[in-house]
């Protein structure tokens, strides 16, 4: 286990950001933190990393308990903050080299690490570069690097890719994905699913400071009662008309209408879509454009919280 | 570890120009702005000689035989007399004399001594000024040897006590110049605006303040190790801004600030760090922005300053004289009275008792900081 984090609470006054906690990040894997705004990822990132105090519970990294002059413990951890955290004045190479100086001493040691992170980042041709100099996809990407540059075992990056275009997002994606090959654990704060779902193995679901749901995606979904999402276009007919019988259906766990789609979701498990087209061939209803899609986070967020994870 | 952070912070506290202007380029601007103000400040700094008086004892006069002797045992210093005395037989030959600038004014000795000066200048406030006292001890004197003629030997004891009383006041090395107040209070300055840098340094390390400083907070770096190694930086920068204002006084615009050099530029050292700790306090205690922070340092800076005499230098006597005890405890005065008291006064002892002030001070203010600091979690940050 390399973070374990058990019955945490953390106040900030009367708001209650985290509220009895439970985390568990293992050996190797990529750990998401996924939750709207203000659910209490940084919150618990910061309470992880000793930064605040808190109001009760324990904390453990790398199987030891962690506190604000645990060096050993923070020597393996690197981190990447929400907001962009480097010195205005120190151009690219040199702010690489500050953050990683503080982990590694050794001269000969840091230059090689120096060079590997800002190449990782794609930084090269801006090293003489100063933050104020640099877009801010790029200076996302300084950001990365300072915090990973020392080659730490464990990895927290809370939300890197924000303000980033979808190109560099992808590359950052990547890059995480090739540090946890390379051996590091990763812990990835972010309200995007996408991303979520697209590199983490397991992946922690936060609202409002609770914890809704832990486990891999397919457990995630596996807690749900939606096996597919169906969207039947109607060229005749109304599709009003067509909810109450399409709801009557076996499998079908609920229909709603939007212009002239109705959004069918089914039950786990089941091959809803056979029966429905069936069903709609019997009614000689015309069908234009149909599709079918897997369960995502969102709906998962969704049946648990009753709110989209987009909206909040 | 230590050296490298200390290197890195050293460049950036070079590179950070916002900063720079307030502790740099400012205090210079207002240096050639005061020597604009006061052109002739080189022409009124000369080393302070001994006063040529003449003296000239009416024939009918019994004679003080006290009086010429002391005019000639004052002294400025230790082998520095205060006066050369001339004797001259006629008032003509006196009068001649100070027109011809030999001596810078005469006294006529009757029953009362009557001063004849030409200009009014240091020398001849000098001259007056022991002529005052003079004649209040004499009177004194002559009061007591009247009532009780017995006590004829204590009055050479109260005259020597008056030499005493001369030397202490004026026993300067240099010409006292109030033009210098004004110099000396900017030097004061420059080292409170060291405050900026301080504050600077602690938003850089309390991990509440900046993200930069909550990075550094989680790397394996012991937070009193980046205190000292910041903090050691920002005062080497400070230091030699301070040096750059000092070096643009002596060598561009030419004011005396006295020979000493020593003595200066370790008072300016202690004056920095007394303005650096103070600035990391504030930073360290104060709720709120950088912004109020700032003003907080600039309006408490610009504030003593003044009272130290920046803006006009009566201010500053005033404001010592209404509470004596603000001559030490106004950090603008004090460091702006540790270099009046290299410039002017030969006994250092009021040097050391500034100097020893300025880092007790520091000293202090630097111990509270690092109990706040070694508080190591944050309820919010
Ligand atoms: N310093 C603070 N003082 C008071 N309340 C705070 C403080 N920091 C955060 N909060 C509150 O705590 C809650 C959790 O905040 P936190 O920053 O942990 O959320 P988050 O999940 O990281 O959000 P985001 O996605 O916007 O980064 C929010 O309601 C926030 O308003
Ligand atoms: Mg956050």
């Amino acid at each position: 286990m390399v973070v374990k984090v058990s019955n945490l609470v953390k106040r900030y006054g009367d708001l209650i950001a985290l509220d009895h906690l439970d985390l568990e990040v293992r050996d190797g894997e990529i750990f998401g933190l996924l939750g709207p705004n203000g659910s209490g990822k940084t919150t618990a990132i910061n309470c992880i990393l000793s930064l605040l105090s808190i109001d009760k519970g324990d904390i453990e990294v790398f199987g030891e308990k962690m506190t604000p002059s645990s060096y050993h413990l923070k020597r393996d951890i690197g981190i990447v903050m929400q907001n962009v955290a480097v010195v205005e004045e120190l151009n690219v190479l040199e702010n690489i080299d500050f953050f990683c100086g503080l982990y590694v001493n050794d001269r000969e040691e840091r230059k090689k690490l120096v060079d590997e992170a800002i190449e990782f980042v794609g930084l090269t041709e801006f090293k003489k570069f100063y933050p104020k100099k640099l877009s801010g996809g790029l200076l996302r990407r300084l950001n990365i690097a300072c915090g990973i540059a020392h080659k730490p075992k464990l990895i927290i990056l809370d939300e890197p890719t924000v303000a980033v275009d979808p190109q560099s997002r992808n590359n950052i994606l990547e890059g995480i994905v090739r540090l946890n090959q390379a051996g590091a654990t990763v812990i990835y704060t972010s309200h995007y699913m996408e991303e979520v779902e697209q590199i983490c193995s397991r992946i922690c679901i936060l609202d409002k400071g609770k914890m809704i749901a832990q486990g891999t995606k397919e457990e995630l979904k596996g807690m749900i009662r939606i096996g597919e999402k169906i969207t039947v276009e109607f060229l005749s007919g109304r599709p009003e008309d067509a909810v109450d019988w399409m709801g009557a259906m076996p499998h079908v766990a609920s229909v709603e209408c939007k212009e002239n789609r109705l959004l069918i979701k089914t039950e786990v498990g089941k091959n809803g879509l056979e029966g429905i087209l069936s069903e709609l061939k019997k009614r000689d209803i015309q069908t234009g454009l149909i599709y079918c899609e897997l369960p995502t986070l969102n709906d998962v967020f969704l049946e648990i919280t009753g709110k989209e994870l987009r909206d909040v | 570890m230590f050296w490298r952070i200390f290197r890195y912070r050293l460049i950036s506290n070079i590179r950070d120009v916002g900063t720079l202007f307030w502790t740099l380029v400012f205090p210079l601007c207002l240096a050639t702005f005061f020597g604009l103000v006061f052109p002739n400040i080189t022409s009124s700094t000369i080393t302070f000689e001994t006063v040529n008086i003449g003296v000239y004892e009416a024939v009918d006069y019994p004679g003080d035989p006290y009086l010429i002797e002391n005019l000639k045992a004052a002294k400025q210093s230790e082998n520095v007399d205060l006066f050369h005395v001339t004797q001259y037989e006629s008032i003509d030959e006196a009068e001649d004399a100070l027109q011809n600038k030999e001596i810078s004014g005469y006294a006529v000795i009757t029953d009362q001594a009557v001063l004849h000066f030409s200009g009014s200048g240091f020398n001849q406030t000098i001259i007056k000024s022991f002529f005052d006292q003079y004649t209040q001890v004499r009177s004194a004197i002559v009061d007591i040897a009247s009532e009780n003629p017995g006590a004829i030997s204590e009055v050479a004891s109260l005259f020597e006590e008056e030499v005493e009383y001369t030397k202490s006041t004026f026993a300067g090395r240099d010409k006292p110049d109030s033009i210098l107040i004004y110099f000396y209070s900017l030097i004061a300055m420059t080292c409170l605006y060291g405050g900026f840098q301080g504050q600077k340094e602690i938003m850089h390390i309390q991990a509440n303040q900046s993200s930069l400083a909550a990075r550094q907070n989680i790397s394996p770096v012991p937070k009193l190790k980046l205190f000292g190694s910041s903090i050691l930086s920002v005062t080497l920068v400070q230091y030699l801004s301070i040096l750059i204002l000092i070096a643009y006084l002596v060598f561009v615009l030419r004011i005396n600030i006295g020979d000493r050099i020593g003595m200066i530029l370790a008072a300016a050292f202690a004056g920095c760090c007394l303005g650096i700790s103070f600035g990391a306090l504030v930073g360290a205690v104060v709720k709120g922005g950088e912004g109020i922070k700032v003003a907080i340092i600039i309006s408490f800076s610009m504030i003593l300053s003044l009272m130290s005499g920046m803006m006009q230098a009566s201010i500053k006597i005033a404001v010592e004289k209404a509470v004596p005890a603000f001559k030490y405890a106004l950090p603008g005065n004090l460091i702006a009275n540790t270099f009046y008291a290299i410039y002017y006064f030969n006994d250092n002892e009021r040097f050391y008792f500034g100097m020893a002030l300025m880092i007790g001070i520091s000293i202090v203010l630097y111990a509270i900081l690092t109990l706040i600091l070694r508080r190591q979690r944050y309820a919010s940050i």
